[in-house]
């Protein structure tokens, strides 16, 4: 295999898993963000700042933790996930669900009061009017799945813990681009680190075009 | 039957009680007034009324049915609120309006129709297309009016309705809401703390304080009681009577003079004529030692009589043939130099006078 078509294979494989990663956690911390920013409860803010916290989460020490859960001794050694791609998803997923939440569930708190008012007032349902508070709160839900995506793709602790960087299977961007670095190929390295932040870049402005065409589609 | 009644409602919010023991009915057709300053809970009493927050205690009835369950969504749909501060979905003006027709299923020719007459009323036809948050706070103002009148509510809940809005805005509103409730004979709960505007747009009014009513009667009643407290109390000032002659019109604006006393007569924004009660917001009055040249109407020249210092705010109180008080900062009593006795020119708008 020639280096572009190393170089591609690894792009593809870092979109690949950290886009289910980041699917995964909107469909886990989307509904649970939306909950958390449009009821009120006891305990709630003692969540908020557990889930706050957890953002914060050093990949390393997550990696590690994964790691234990994951080898053939620890509690889930028996799906034998450890070193393959699924336990890369899992593993960003568990890192990024905490923003997901967070961002969500923080946009939807402060729009909530004032569009859930309105609505109710021009005469939609509960259920209409969180519809509209869903509408409103769009850009941030946004903003959180491009948050959640971009520390993904960028994160290297957990690759490399529970993927190994393997070349051919688990190998993403950024365990490449620390295996160049450390090989003295500082080159490739860089070359690698562009095609990382494009991505990112791209990914972005994907993102901020397809939120319009939902917000247009969504008030059809 | 009173077409919505409360019964002895107490709202608590945490460890505080925003409005206690309040009975009221809301007849229909009715125009009714909640005055009282800031936190005296009108706004609490409207959401009350549109169904939007539960009393912690005390019975809310709609057409004589307990506003629960159905019969509170029942309430909402033929109450609508429009907020002080202007509220607004992310998208066109028009779908703004349309949000509610299309809540109730109404056909598109029909949304396009009462949309279009609705933003006529507020005089927005040619705003459809703008992004609804990208106008100024009075347009956002008179799009949250169309909202709520396009549904034709059958109880019109205002929160402080001319808040945001300049004079010209003010008097469109205000021309809105008494042609609303000639053609449609809709109901109107006002929340204000404008005694002028109570009057003019309300038959009767309430009078709330710390959460309690105090009193409730006819608006012309009730407000000249509480003018005639404002005038002997500390708290007002710059409140007097006068008698307004025919003015002329400037536009859309229609300037009329009032005569304060034998020696004073200044400009107001107004149709009223005969005795009148007029009030000049402290704030609004420019203190200078030279006349200034501007555009506004009232250029009087008097003599200071007392400098009140509060901090950093001056109450400075000029004899211009009747005693008017104008705030300063401490900073411009010192630029100006001003002491006692001083003589002075005091500078104030024609929409700044408003009229009883």
């Amino acid at each position: 295999m020639t280096v572009e078509e190393e170089i591609v294979s690894i792009t593809l494989r870092s979109l690949t898993i950290s886009g289910f990663a980041a699917l995964l956690a909107t469909v886990i911390g989307l509904p649970i963000g939306l909950f958390l920013g449009l009821r009120q409860f006891r305990g709630r803010d003692h969540i908020m700042v557990i889930v706050r916290g957890l953002m914060s989460l050093p990949t390393v020490a997550l990696g590690l933790l994964l790691y234990l859960t994951f080898s053939r001794n620890g509690p889930l050694g028996f799906l034998q996930l450890l070193y393959t791609p699924l336990a890369l998803i899992i593993g960003q997923a568990v890192l990024v669900t905490p923003i997901m939440i967070s961002i969500t569930s923080e946009t939807v708190e402060n729009v909530s009061p004032t569009i859930r008012e309105l609505s109710l007032t021009l005469g939609a349902s509960e259920r209409g009017a969180a519809a509209s508070v869903f509408r409103e709160s769009l850009g941030g839900v946004v903003l959180a799945i491009s948050a959640s995506f971009s520390r993904a793709i960028s994160e290297l602790g957990v690759a490399l813990m529970v993927g190994g960087n393997l070349q051919g299977l688990t190998r993403v961007l950024t365990t490449s681009i620390a295996l160049e670095t450390t090989r003295g190929e500082i080159l490739l390295g860089i070359g690698l680190t562009i095609v990382l932040l494009s991505l990112m870049v791209v990914f972005n402005v994907l993102l901020n075009s397809a939120e319009k065409r939902v917000r247009w589609w969504l008030w059809q | 039957m009173a077409m919505i009644e409360l019964v002895d409602v107490t709202t608590r919010f945490d460890t505080t009680t925003a409005l206690e023991g309040i009975s009221l009915e809301i007849e229909p057709g009715e125009s009714l007034a909640l005055i009282g300053p800031n936190g005296a809970g009108k706004t609490t009493i409207l959401k009350i009324l549109g169904g939007l927050l539960m009393p912690s205690a005390g019975e809310v009835r709609f057409d004589g049915d307990l506003a629960r369950g159905e019969v509170l969504e029942k309430l909402r749909l033929h109450a609508t609120m429009v907020f002080q501060k202007p509220v607004l979905f992310g998208t066109t003006v028009y779908k703004n309006v349309a949000y509610g027709l299309r809540v109730r299923g109404l056909p598109e020719n029909q949304v396009s129709e009462r949309v279009l007459d609705a933003l006529g009323l507020v005089q927005m036809e040619d705003f459809a297309d703008r992004q609804a948050r990208n106008l100024s706070g009075g347009e956002q103002k008179r799009v949250n009016l169309a909202m709520a009148i396009a549904i034709d509510p059958q109880i019109l809940l205002l929160d402080e309705p001319t808040s945001y809005l300049d004079a010209l805005g003010t008097k469109i509103v205000e021309g809105f809401i008494q042609r609303i409730r000639e053609e449609r004979q809709t109901t109107v709960v006002i929340a204000t703390h404008d005694l002028f505007q109570a009057v003019r747009l309300t038959e009767r009014a309430a009078v709330l304080e710390g959460g309690q009513l105090c009193q409730v009667g006819p608006s012309s009643q009730i407000i000249r009681e509480e003018v005639e407290a404002l005038i002997f109390s500390d708290q007002e000032c710059n409140v007097f009577h006068g008698i307004a002659k025919n003015g002329t019109s400037e536009g859309e604006r229609h300037l009329t003079k009032i005569e304060l006393g034998e020696a004073v007569t200044i400009e107001a924004l107004t149709d009223t004529t005969g005795e009148v009660t007029v009030r000049i917001s402290p704030e609004d009055i420019i203190v200078s030692r030279e006349p200034v040249l501007s555009s506004a109407k009232n250029t009087l020249r008097g003599v200071i009589r007392a400098i009140d210092v509060d901090d950093s705010i001056v109450r400075l109180t000029v004899d211009v043939g009747i005693d008017l008080v104008a705030i300063i900062t401490k900073s411009s009593l010192n630029l100006l130099s001003m002491a006692v006795g001083d003589r002075v020119y005091v500078t104030f708008k024609a929409s700044s006078v408003r009229v009883y």
